[in-house]
């Protein structure tokens, strides 16, 4: 089985390259992204009741093409040769599986004679439709019957091809923790009898609503990984974007909030590469030379935010797109327009209250009326006490008083705060406030 | 000839990691290509078959896990062993576990 090697040629023979790192940049992410692809695809097939079966297949596909490849080199079409090794593979598994009403309902007649099965499998296996398989994957995933945790672990699994051990990382849990909430997430869609659709149309804002929360904890966790020792995980924000993107190809769905959830997310990314000093230590927004924030993704930040409004209301994505907008065109931090940006945070918390926005509300008035109001506003926050393990509460409130000038009443709260936080660049951050 | 000899691992890489060794393989290819010191060379599957005995007895090959299974091979220019031996630096697999072998091409002269 397989390819013919006829089919092949050879990267190395026909590119000429000028240092390794372009093979390597060549092929950046290209096991990742077809990982996402062919694991919806063979879903399709398979019905996500078996979603195991479809990963199984794939990693077994994904090693081979690893095995030849580091030998052999690229072949033209990389996607085309993976698609054909898993559809063969999955037309083995087929025929070796005597009830084939163990998969997709609708095709199990069509698998179940010689005459339709190889047939029915290519015309499922193939490229033509990878946007929409892939959009349904991600549906899936989102599935109700899963916890929001479970919902964004089995998108990482998917979609963006993480293996257990990298999700692990990603969340600072143990490898079984993660192996075990996938197994549950995989039950639970044989339980429900869950199909590889999109949910009805009176279902599909509600449903899209989760696949946008999963994307934006994704995109949060790698904006300030809580967790993780490196600050920023630029991959986790990268596979957010991708995932806003992949969403905004397709024509069913309600594009505004996933604009505006987009748009966010560029305005936040432009930033990255001025948000760590040369020592990977933390530079806070007033220290960053903005010199370094990257126009085109400022740009797109303001295209999406533009396309995502749809009607009066104003959705929380919009508004923390907004709040991003006004920081990204602030040509130095002297210039930032904080009245903007109180009204953002103003209605976010008619709208959208939360503690944690009245507390970020907090900052933007130390910035317009000094830090003694901004301490008040963070003593009448509704439900304070849901903060007590939030590590910007104290963080905050020392720096707070850092600018009242009373040094031990901001060390004990830095102190507090380094108790709270994980990430090692946030505790140097705060330990340097200490030393003043 | 350099033979690459690993062990079937009980953990399946993930598809970045897979990308990360498979950019190092390019990378020594393209390098010694450049050097003109790579002849040729082929990945090999991990199934195959043994025949041995007066009798041609054939079996199955357990590449069981844990055992050692040659994975492929190159052919290269080499002066000597201690230049055939210089161009393995690169091999990306050593810390998974993964052996070089470097035989020398036996050559059959034939006298005149």
């Amino acid at each position: 089985m397989g390819v013919r090697r006829g089919e092949v040629s050879y990267l190395a023979e026909k590119i000429p390259l000028d240092n390794p790192s372009q093979i390597e940049q060549t092929v950046e992410h290209l096991f990742r992204q077809e990982w996402g692809k062919l694991v919806a695809v063979l879903t399709k097939l398979f019905g996500p009741q078996n979603l195991q079966l479809a990963e199984d297949v794939v990693q077994d596909t994904l090693l081979k093409a690893f095995h030849t490849w580091k030998i052999n080199g690229l072949p033209q079409n990389p996607t085309a040769w993976l698609f054909i090794v898993a559809r063969n593979k999955a037309i083995d598994l087929l025929r070796q599986q005597k009830r084939k009403d163990a998969f997709s309902k609708d095709m199990a007649p069509l698998l179940q004679s010689e005459y339709t099965l190889v047939p029915t499998v290519q015309d499922t296996i193939n490229t033509n439709t990878i946007d929409d398989d892939q959009l349904r994957m991600m549906f899936v995933c989102c599935h109700p019957s899963l916890s929001t945790e479970a919902q964004v672990s089995l998108i990482l699994r998917t979609l963006c091809g993480f293996s257990v051990t990298e999700i692990a990382k990603a969340f600072v849990t143990g490898y079984d923790t993660i192996e075990k909430r996938l197994t549950r997430a995989r039950q639970s869609f044989r339980d429900n009898n869950v199909q590889f659709e999109l949910p009805p149309a009176s279902e599909l804002d509600n449903r899209l609503d989760n696949v946008l929360l999963a994307i934006y904890l994704l995109f949060n966790e790698g904006y300030n990984s809580t967790q993780h020792e490196d600050l920023i995980r630029k991959d986790l924000m990268n596979e957010a974007m991708h995932l806003c993107q992949l969403i905004l190809r397709s024509s069913f769905i309600n594009p505004g909030n996933v604009h505006a959830l987009l748009s966010l997310i560029c305005f936040t990314t432009s930033r990255n590469e001025a948000r760590l000093d040369a020592n990977g230590d933390i530079l806070i927004l007033k220290k960053q030379d903005r010199t370094k924030w990257k126009r085109e993704l400022i740009q797109k930040g303001i295209d999406h935010l533009e396309a995502s409004a749809e009607g009066e209301s104003v959705s929380k994505y919009q508004l923390e797109a907004g709040i991003a907008y006004e920081h990204a065109r602030a040509t130095t931090y002297e210039q930032t327009n904080w009245h903007n940006i109180l009204r953002c945070y103003d209605l976010m918390c008619k709208f959208y209250p939360s503690p944690v926005v009245e507390l970020n509300r907090a900052i933007v008035i130390s910035e317009i009326s000094g830090p003694a109001e901004a301490i008040k506003a963070i003593e009448s926050i509704a439900n304070l006490s849901s903060l007590k393990k939030y590590y910007l509460l104290p963080a905050t409130l020392g720096e707070l008083h850092v600018q009242l000038n009373q040094p031990g009443i901001a060390n004990k709260y830095f102190a507090e705060a380094m108790e709270l936080t994980r990430s090692a660049a946030e505790k140097k951050l705060l330990q340097q406030k200490m030393n003043g | 000839m350099l033979i690459f000899e690993g062990k079937k691992s009980g953990q399946q890489p993930s598809p970045e990691q897979m990308q990360a060794i498979m950019g190092k393989w390019m990378a020594w290819i393209d390098k010694l290509a450049k050097a003109g010191k790579y002849d040729s060379g082929e990945p090999l599957q991990p199934t195959g078959k043994i025949i041995s005995g007066p009798n041609k007895t054939v079996t199955d090959a357990a590449f069981a896990e844990g055992k050692e299974i040659i994975g492929g091979y190159f052919i290269v220019n080499a002066a000597d062993y201690d230049e055939a031996v210089a161009l393995c630096a690169d091999y990306p697999d050593y810390e998974n576990g993964g052996t070089v072998i470097v035989r020398q091409i036996q050559k059959m002269d034939m006298p005149s």
